[in-house]
């Protein structure tokens, strides 16, 4: 019998037990989606992950401080800093300048008084961070609600946790935050005398519109570049003699982005050669890669039980069609089936059956992920961030497919074999 | 230390893993709007900067003015000082307020008539100043003018039957209540006569605190031995100088 | 196409069941001539059904020999006993023996597909038969919508298909009423003769068995090991 007549007789098997068919496939069509959607998922992810590891992003992000080398200044992720350092445009352009520095992002910062909604909440000092808010996605600053405020704005600023802390918010609640209205005064001292003034405020009104965490900018206000040199151009006409502390670098810090993960050592410790603490979550990252590694085992594995159990499934149906079709398989003999070509029947009954099961759970899996996709996507654009691309990796159409197929005629092997040694005698019913 | 790590490690793994795979808050806000890039000046007397209110950042009625009437992209710098003639804010208050070139400027500038008690000379500095800060008609420029201080309880302490509960007298039990309405009917004529002049908003608030006198509500202005109005005589001031404040607004060139 | 001698010599075959050894055919001898047309008569449990299974070459023999058309069949296993039921052999079972999932051409077209015709040659061969056994107007039916009559005609077709040169029927009409029996049965007879093939027939009928050139009766043998 050749191959076209055994698909044939394979087919027409299926088509008479749709039923028992169907719910074979089924089952392997589950197995396959749930094994794709979670391959294609964890892949974008880890794509992504990559990527931001690879080319320079947020994870690859090194954060000057102005200040000098501490002890241990490379072999810690976050080292304590030594004395203060200023960091002056000329630290920024050498830096810039570094081979293995992608970009550098200066960070402006400029003490404020704060009058937040609530009048229980006594008015307070700290300090408004600014930076090129249009470069916020290759920072290491999360947003954990909300999102970063518009790159050119004077009115919109997002806050941090110490702020949360202040007016008595968690990071749970921390929704509460967005949405109301702080008032931030820069501050600015006269000559105290008699016929002068002392210190007064610059009062801007500002919105905040999220919430970021705080590990990477110590102030608990976050606004666009332009803000705070406003505010830094109004304290900046302080009274030298009046005693008001003002910071002397003009940068509060540096987010400097390496070329890929790999380049993070290196540029720290040229960093620390110029004479500026560093820190960066690079040891952190190489063991999230690790753990998202084993994550990422855990969900294939989890896949490939759940096929397993469809290729049981399959082994099932098949050896109860077997049992039922024992005078059909001895008559087929009869007619000059050889053992092999009975082999072959079913093998490729439960071909057909993984293959089908394969590509629609394949098709149903990619769906599942492009709505997971979706959900993500909407999180990651609320946060200001770059959406993921779900797209349909070739080794997971394969696997999906082709492995589904496999997996079903190796879970056929038993059966088929099974239906071959039956004796032909079966054609005549049992002695 | 090794828990810590392991929290932190853990905590970092979910961050990425929840960047993938879970959804945020929805507590987005859309972008602002800008407005139009306001700036407004508070000039004035020690009531200007919030005396005698517990928290002047809050609760001065130009604080409160600002925060009310302005759009949120307005800038606000409140220069109000205490005792202070109008010599000495011309030359403290007014350059910072012309460095800012502001649009709007508010000006109560009352000192003088304890402090010098010359509201001739004083109507004449006042008419310059207020020329000084226009900038040509660029700034919008309201003026207030003093209120009856006969019902402050700093000065009912001083009478010769102070009320119930009234504090040690501070200025003197010699203090001439009527001698000083007279010097501020003075001054308001200086100030009106000023505003006139220079084509400016007067705000009444001398007229303004009778008419809560008549109903019944002044006392109400005023809190313990004071010469200054407490948080509820703030938010009264703001609400006076409000509707000129926003018609010099609409009027902007 | 001519039929096939056959000759049976001391075969015995024992089955093993719960109850004990039960031996069906002892030392059994048995010469058929090409062409001839044999009924096999004998009570339940005689060996008839063996008998034609072992000839047929469904069942391996215990002991003994059977030669069809000179071949031995005790030397014939796995694809060359495949072969011999293809090329030699058409099977007529009782219950007809037909693929549930197949329409009565495609039955038919089934049992030459194990020889590698071409798949045009099968179905004209087919449209042949069915119009020989006077079915062709149920081609397309599947065994579910036909009579007993029609199913047994289609598995007398499936039997012809391969020309075979020796006929074994197992009771061809057990499940058949008398007036479509006796139809299948002259059709049977004039297929047999028409192709000249060797014709074994199982019954219990003595009425169908006088039909046959020779009758041979089976005796149960049963001995408890």
């Amino acid at each position: 019998m050749n191959w076209p007549d055994a698909f044939l007789a394979a087919l027409r098997s299926l088509d008479r037990r749709a039923g028992r068919a169907a719910l074979t496939v089924l089952a392997v069509a589950l197995a396959a989606a749930l094994l794709s959607a979670l391959l294609i998922v964890s892949t974008a992810a880890r794509t992504r992950v990559l990527d931001q590891l690879a080319k320079g992003g947020p994870l690859a992000g090194i954060q000057v401080a102005a200040a000098a080398p501490g002890p241990q200044a490379l072999d810690a992720d976050t080292p304590r800093p030594g004395r203060p350092r200023d960091i002056d445009a000329d630290a920024v352009r050498r830096i810039r300048a570094l081979r293995s520095v992608r970009s550098v992002v200066t960070l402006e910062s400029n003490p404020v008084l704060a009058v937040a909604p609530s009048a229980a909440i006594q008015p307070f000092q700290d300090t408004l961070a600014g930076l090129d808010l249009r470069r916020v996605r290759t920072l290491p600053i999360t947003v954990i609600v909300g999102r970063s405020p518009t790159p050119d704005s004077l009115t919109e600023v997002a806050v941090t946790e110490g702020y949360l802390r202040r007016v008595g918010l968690t990071r749970a609640t921390a929704a509460k935050a967005v949405g109301t209205e702080v008032e931030i005064g820069a501050p600015r001292s006269f000559p105290s005398s008699r016929d002068r003034i002392d210190v007064r405020g610059r009062w801007t009104r500002a919105e905040i519109v999220g919430v970021v965490a705080q590990q990477a900018i110590d102030a608990q206000f976050l606004g666009s570049r332009a803000m705070v040199r406003a505010a830094r151009a109004w304290t900046a006409q302080s009274d030298p003699d009046s005693g008001f502390e003002l910071p002397s670098s003009r940068y509060a810090g540096l987010f400097v982005v390496a070329d890929g993960l790999d380049r993070v050592g290196s540029a720290r410790a040229s960093i620390t050669r110029l004479g500026y603490s560093t820190s960066s979550p690079e040891n952190l990252i190489e063991t999230v890669r690790r753990y998202l590694r084993v994550v990422e085992i855990v969900l294939a594995g989890i896949g490939l039980i759940a096929l397993a159990i469809a290729a049981l499934g399959i082994t099932n149906a098949l050896l109860a069609a077997v049992r039922e079709r024992r005078r059909e398989i001895g008559v087929l003999k009869a007619i000059g089936a050889r053992d092999r070509d009975v082999r072959r029947i079913f093998l490729i009954e439960a071909g057909i059956t993984g293959l089908i099961g394969g590509l629609v759970g394949t098709v149903a899996g990619y769906g599942i992920a492009r709505i997971l996709g979706a959900v993500v996507n909407q999180y990651l654009v609320d946060q200001g961030l770059p959406g993921v691309g779900i797209g349909l990796p070739a080794l997971v159409v394969v696997g999906g497919v082709l492995g589904s197929a496999m997996l079903a005629v190796l879970a056929g092997i038993t059966p088929a074999q099974r239906a071959a040694r039956l004796p032909a005698r079966q054609a005549m019913g049992d002695a | 230390m090794m828990r810590g790590r392991a929290v932190r490690l853990l905590a970092a793994t979910l961050v990425v893993i929840g960047s993938a795979c879970s959804r945020g808050s929805n507590a987005t806000v859309p972008p602002t709007r800008r407005g139009p890039n306001l700036t407004y000046v508070a000039i004035g007397n020690g009531e200007t900067a919030g005396n005698s209110v517990k928290n002047r950042i809050r609760s001065a009625w130009p604080q409160i003015v600002y925060r009310t009437v302005f759009p949120r992209s307005a800038i606000f710098v409140n220069l109000g000082q205490n005792s202070v003639t109008i010599d000495e804010a011309a030359a403290s208050q007014l350059p910072v307020a012309l460095s800012l070139a502001p649009d709007v400027v508010t000006v109560e500038l009352t000192d003088d008539t304890f402090l010098t008690r010359d509201a001739t000379g004083y109507q004449a500095k006042l008419e310059r100043f207020v020329q000084r800060l226009q900038r040509g008609g660029r700034t919008r420029v309201i003026l207030g003018n003093i209120p009856p201080g006969d019902r402050e309880p700093g000065v009912l302490a001083c009478t010769p039957n102070p009320p119930a509960g009234s504090g040690p007298c501070r200025i003197g039990s010699g203090f001439d209540i009527d001698a000083s309405n007279a010097r501020d009917a003075e001054f308001n004529q200086a100030i009106a006569a000023a505003a006139a002049a220079s084509a400016v908003p007067l705000v009444d608030l001398h007229a303004a605190f009778l008419r809560a006198r008549a109903a019944g509500n002044e006392d109400a202005f005023y809190a313990g031995n004071d010469f200054s109005p407490n948080e509820a005589g703030h938010a009264f001031i703001a609400r006076q100088f409000e509707p000129a404040v926003r018609a010099a607004l609409k009027s902007r060139p | 196409m001519a039929g096939v001698p056959i000759s049976v010599r001391d075969v015995s075959m024992r089955y093993s069941t719960r109850g004990g050894a039960v031996e069906v055919l002892a030392d059994f001898d048995l010469a058929v001539d090409a062409g001839e047309r044999l009924a096999i008569m004998g009570p339940s449990g005689a060996g008839k059904t063996t008998l034609l299974a072992l000839i047929g070459g469904l069942e391996a023999i215990q002991r003994g020999s059977i030669v069809v058309g000179g071949t031995d069949l005790a030397h014939l296993h796995g694809d060359a006993l495949a072969a011999y039921r293809y090329q030699t052999v058409g099977f007529v079972f009782q219950h007809f023996g037909l693929l549930g999932n197949l329409s009565a051409r495609e039955n038919i077209e089934l049992a030459m597909s194990f020889g590698g015709r071409s798949s045009r040659d099968r179905r004209a061969r087919a449209q042949l038969l069915l119009d020989a056994v006077g079915i062709a107007h149920r081609a397309d039916h599947r065994p579910a919508e036909l009579s007993g009559g029609e199913s047994q005609r289609v598995a007398l077709a499936r039997a012809l298909a391969n020309e075979p040169r020796l006929l074994l029927a197992d009771e061809p009409t057990g499940n058949l009423d008398g007036e479509t029996a006796e139809r299948v049965l002259e059709l049977l007879d004039r297929t047999a003769a028409d192709s000249g093939a060797t014709l074994l027939t199982v019954t219990h009928d003595p009425a169908v068995a006088r039909r046959f050139d020779r009758i041979i009766q089976l005796e149960p043998r049963v001995i408890a090991s």
